[in-house]
């Protein structure tokens, strides 16, 4: 079911209810049974596929622990981790085969995500990070944790399962991140989708002033949707007294590229680091600048690879190494720079923003076009025909709908400032000390906005959701 | 020579961490984290480590780098090195 | 005293919330389906005068019903000196809520008449007094009480087939609270007890629905609240139907699931031939009722999804499927009685079917429709406009008396309007 529709939020209040009811002790096992309910409403035999793998998994995590052996734990690790990645690998490649002899293989929800947090569980292990789990139950609710088994967040064995079972439910908080993440989505996403989705699908009828338009609109809508679903599925967590690790930090504000990408689905990116670009880059330690090229170059690309196997997805993980690596060769230098002009400080963080914007957008049009061929084009042609500027935007508008596109970048600033200025935060700093009118006022405004939040759920068109979120296929 | 205290292991570890994170008024603590130093993150924290295996002539394997939670875990893991290798 | 004023200062805050959502849904545009409809005792139902909103089932449109309840511009009672009022009598094919007033194919009429006319100073004006959903009792109900006040010279029932289906109670795929339903009676239609009995609603009560439909229409943040509540209820229903099996009552000889698609194409099966005969009678008293106030009666069937697909493999696939010789025996049925009465006519569903297959484009369906399927769209109504216009201009003796310079009788007479009167107070 999808994460904006009603039968989830009932499937979440009959959950919650239950989990409210049930003793402590027992909530690992009922957090277990709805993840796997969750999991067989999309697919039973992919839900098979996932017990299959957690079993695997916890068994082989626990030969990896107990074994006085270096060597054998070390081998039993490795050859565990390929299997994993072999099983990871079989459904990406399928997924871009035509259909053959048996029919299209669909690759299971959430595998991505599942599939690393398995491979990251036993890696701990072996590090010595973690101890073996042995609760399996508690195990199993790890890596089917639906709130997170959809799209994330990538959260650490050691992190979820010290906090299982969770004593505290905190209803409040995960309603109302929920509620922000479904407006995030209906309100904001949803409307700048039509346009964007309008620039992409017709990249060679149309001119620069729309080209430019779903330029700049697709890092937005894309931040937008993915953040909501982000919200969705922490508010979800937090419901059942789970926290979960945040996806994004104001991402637009970095003021470089390494900084972006410390703030971008951020959950992903460390695992990345952790997991993969640190032992890459631990083995080429001694090879200098070639040997950092080289692992941000693998992590870059392996980035791009795991949203699919494409030359788009590829070549956006190869624009993004070509950034990192300049950025890594040039930090020093630019520090030096600056710590001589300390007048130039806030210019050059604006001017930082601004390029690493740029630096974004372009390589998400190679994410987002159809080809890598439509993406070049894109790009070229962007910046052309400024003559027929207003027809073209015109044009879009039209296309895509005007009410839309204004809902949409009316909503994203609203948006901004709302990051910005933390009225959740300012609402708990002052709540104590408000006199009682406020309090009431306050909390009156906010259940009747989500009366027509839900309202405005219900009334949506039935039938397949128009607008499905962007990163629950991956 | 092996250092008896932790503070002198932070000490000898101090020039190096200057150097390599350019910050030449750096002032090491026990419980720091790349998250408290500007300019200390994934990237060049393996920099740092060279830098250390090769000032103190020791090396280190992937495990033992990715389990050190702070500036102190890892004074503490120089020790160790030094220990045993002498 | 406290808690009074903080209650009302909450109370406040809800009132901002609402206000602004109200503006923000406003400046969003924002369109939720409007209810056009009132519920009444003689038709059951029909259209609301007054309402409007929009209508998002098939295609987008902003309906407008006019004050006297019919889904077109005003027109005045008395017709405007040298007009040629032609009125359509029909169900939603006739409403045609898809499409905005001017693309509908009564606008081509007019358009089309206009240079024939023009010529001896006349021009057409085509009045809609079509009901969507409406079956052949309540077309013929609407033509006896609301159509002869506004002295059409020319009556055209747009006929659909489907709409026998619904000429019996026991074979109505929908029954809304309240339609009626007539039986034969010794080889007169009359209407059948459960109709002579139904109370209709109550007056205020109506008033009242009607009063709050039209706020809600109006206020955005109402439409949100009633397009909710209607969309969980069909949500929850949805959910009892398939926990409970469908284990509806069926009554012994149920007709089989999909008798709604298939029936109307096959007009010789025996569970067929009593609504035909209703329907027959229909145009019977239809043919009548237009004799007795001088008009000139015509019947133009419409055509059905299947006959006219722009996709002729479907086209055959079904024909296959029901088995049928061919799947215009209902009109074949249609024209065999009206040729026999003497009753002019114009089957489309040839035409139509013609059309989308040598222009290979759909003649039905919208941007939210499934290809082809469904009511008539833009070119549709073109099309059905262009062919009324030419088969009215070589056919109707109305239509040819006035074009031939000859003044056509004047029709109203105070005498007529007491005939309606009487014959208004038998139906109650």
């Amino acid at each position: 079911m999808s994460y904006t529709s009603v039968e989830f939020l009932a499937y979440l209040a009959c959950a919650a209810a239950a989990y409210r009811l049930c003793p402590v002790r027992a909530r690992s096992t009922l957090l277990l049974i709805l993840s796997y309910l969750f999991y067989c409403t999309w697919d039973i035999r992919a839900a098979g596929l996932l017990a299959g793998a957690t079993l695997f998994t916890f068994f082989a995590g626990k030969s990896v622990g107990d074994r006085p052996s270096h060597h054998r734990a070390e081998l039993t690790a490795f050859l565990v981790v390929c299997l994993l990645t072999a099983y990871l690998m079989f459904f990406k490649i399928a997924a871009v085969m035509p259909g053959g002899e048996w029919g299209r293989v669909v690759m299971p929800l959430g595998l991505s995500y599942y599939t690393f947090k398995l491979i990251g569980y036993l890696v701990d292990i072996h590090w010595g990070k973690i101890q073996p789990e042995q609760r399996l139950v508690a195990f199993a609710a790890y890596v089917a944790f639906f709130p997170q088994i959809v799209a994330g967040p990538i959260q650490r064995a050691g992190d979820f399962l010290e906090q299982v079972p969770p004593d505290r439910m905190s209803i409040p908080d995960g309603v109302l991140r929920i509620a922000w993440g479904i407006f995030k989505k209906l309100v904001i996403a949803d409307s700048l989708a039509p346009g964007v989705a309008y620039v992409f699908a017709h990249v060679k009828d149309l001119h620069g002033a729309a080209l430019l338009t779903g330029f700049y609109l697709y890092p937005l809508q894309l931040y937008v949707d993915f953040s909501a679903l982000t919200d969705i599925a922490i508010g979800t967590g937090l419901l059942f007294g789970i926290r979960s690790p945040e996806n994004f930090n104001r991402p637009f504000t970095a003021s470089s590229i390494s900084a972006y990408w410390r703030r971008w689905h951020m959950s992903l990116t460390t695992w990345l680091t952790d997991y993969v670009f640190t032992p890459l880059r631990m083995a080429t330690r001694y090879a200098g600048k070639i040997g950092l090229a080289f692992s941000i170059t693998v992590n870059m690309v392996a980035i791009g690879l795991w949203h699919g196997l494409t030359w788009g997805y590829f070549t956006f993980g190869l624009v993004h190494s070509f950034y990192l690596i300049v950025d890594a060769l040039s930090v020093k230098r630019r520090a030096r720079f600056l710590s001589v002009r300390p007048k130039l400080d806030s210019l050059a963080s604006g001017l930082g923003c601004i390029l690493t914007f740029h630096m974004v957008a372009l390589a998400l049009v190679f994410f987002r076009a159809r080809s890598v061929g439509d993406a070049a084009w894109l790009l070229s042609h962007a910046l052309s025909h400024w003559s027929s500027l207003g027809a073209d935007l015109l044009q879009l508008a039209a296309a895509a709908g005007s009410h839309a596109l204004v809902v949409g970048i009316a909503g994203y600033a609203i948006l901004e400032i709302a990051e910005r200025r933390r009225p959740d935060l300012w609402w708990r700093r002052t709540r104590p000390v408000v006199p009682r009118w406020v309090r009431w006022s306050v909390q009156s405004a906010v259940v009747t906005f989500l009366c027509v939040g839900v309202a405005m759920l219900l009334a949506q068109p039935s039938g397949p959701n128009q607008h499905p979120f962007l990163y629950a296929i991956f | 020579m092996p250092f008896t205290t932790r503070i002198e292991v932070l000490e000898a570890l101090t020039p190096v961490f200057r150097e390599v994170l350019d910050d030449s008024a750096l002032v090491l603590r026990e419980n720091m984290t790349a998250a408290d130093v500007e300019g200390w993150d994934s990237l060049n924290h393996i920099d740092l480590i060279v830098a250390i295996e090769k000032k103190f002539k020791v090396r280190f394997t992937t495990s033992e780098v990715t389990s050190l939670k702070n500036v102190g875990e890892l004074a503490d893991l120089v020790q160790t090195k030094l220990a045993t290798s002498h | 005293m406290r808690f009074f004023k903080d209650a009302a200062l909450a109370a406040l805050s809800v009132a901002v919330v609402l206000s602004f959502s109200e503006i923000v849904l406003r400046l969003a545009g924002a369109k939720y389906p409007a209810s056009l409809y009132t519920s009444e005792k003689e038709r059951g139902y029909a259209l609301r005068p007054n309402a409007e909103g929009w209508y998002l089932d098939e295609g987008e449109c902003y309906i407008k019903v006019n004050s006297d309840g019919m889904r077109d511009r005003e027109h005045s009672l008395e017709p405007p000196p040298n007009t040629f009022r032609i009125a359509f009598i029909g169900s939603s094919e006739s409403a045609a809520l898809q499409v905005p007033l001017e693309q509908r194919f009564h606008a081509e009429i007019e358009r089309k008449l206009k240079p024939a006319l023009a010529v001896h100073g006349w021009k057409a004006e085509v009045l809609d007094f079509g009901g969507p959903g409406y079956g052949m009792a309540q077309e013929y109900l609407t033509l006896r009480n609301h159509v002869w006040k506004y002295h059409p010279r020319i009556v055209i029932l747009l006929m659909s087939v489907y709409t026998v289906l619904k000429n019996t109670r026991r074979l109505s795929p929908d029954s809304e609270a309240g339609v009626p339903y007539y039986v034969l009676k010794d080889g007169q239609l009359v209407p059948d007890a459960a109709t002579q009995s139904a109370p209709g609603p109550s007056r205020w009560r109506q008033a009242w629905k009607d009063k709050s439909s039209d706020w809600a229409n109006q206020i955005d943040l109402l439409s949100l609240a009633r397009t909710a509540q209607i969309n969980l209820g069909r949500k929850i229903e949805k959910m009892a139907g398939t926990v409970r099996l469908r284990a509806r009552r069926q009554p012994a000889n149920a007709p089989p699931p999909d008798y709604v698609r298939v029936w109307p194409y096959l007009p010789d099966l025996p569970q067929m031939q009593e609504p035909w005969a209703i329907a027959e009678s229909f145009f019977d008293l239809m043919k009548k009722e237009c004799d007795q106030q001088h008009a000139e009666f015509w019947i133009v069937t419409t055509d059905m999804n299947l006959q006219t697909h722009v996709d002729a493999s479907k086209r055959e696939a079904f024909r296959k499927e029901i088995g049928a010789a061919t799947l215009f025996a209902s009109e074949a049925r249609i024209e065999r009685f009206t040729v026999a009465h003497n009753i002019h006519t114009l089957l489309l569903a040839p035409i139509l079917a013609d059309y989308s297959a040598s222009h290979h484009v759909p003649l039905h369906g919208f941007f939210n429709t499934q290809v082809d399927i469904g009511h008539w769209n833009e070119l549709g109504h073109r099309v059905v406009g262009d062919a009324i216009s030419e088969e009215l201009l070589s056919h109707s003796e109305a239509l040819r008396n006035l074009l031939a310079g000859s003044q056509p009788d004047v029709t109203h007479k105070a005498s007529h309007a007491r005939e309606l009167q009487s014959s208004l107070s038998d139906l109650r």
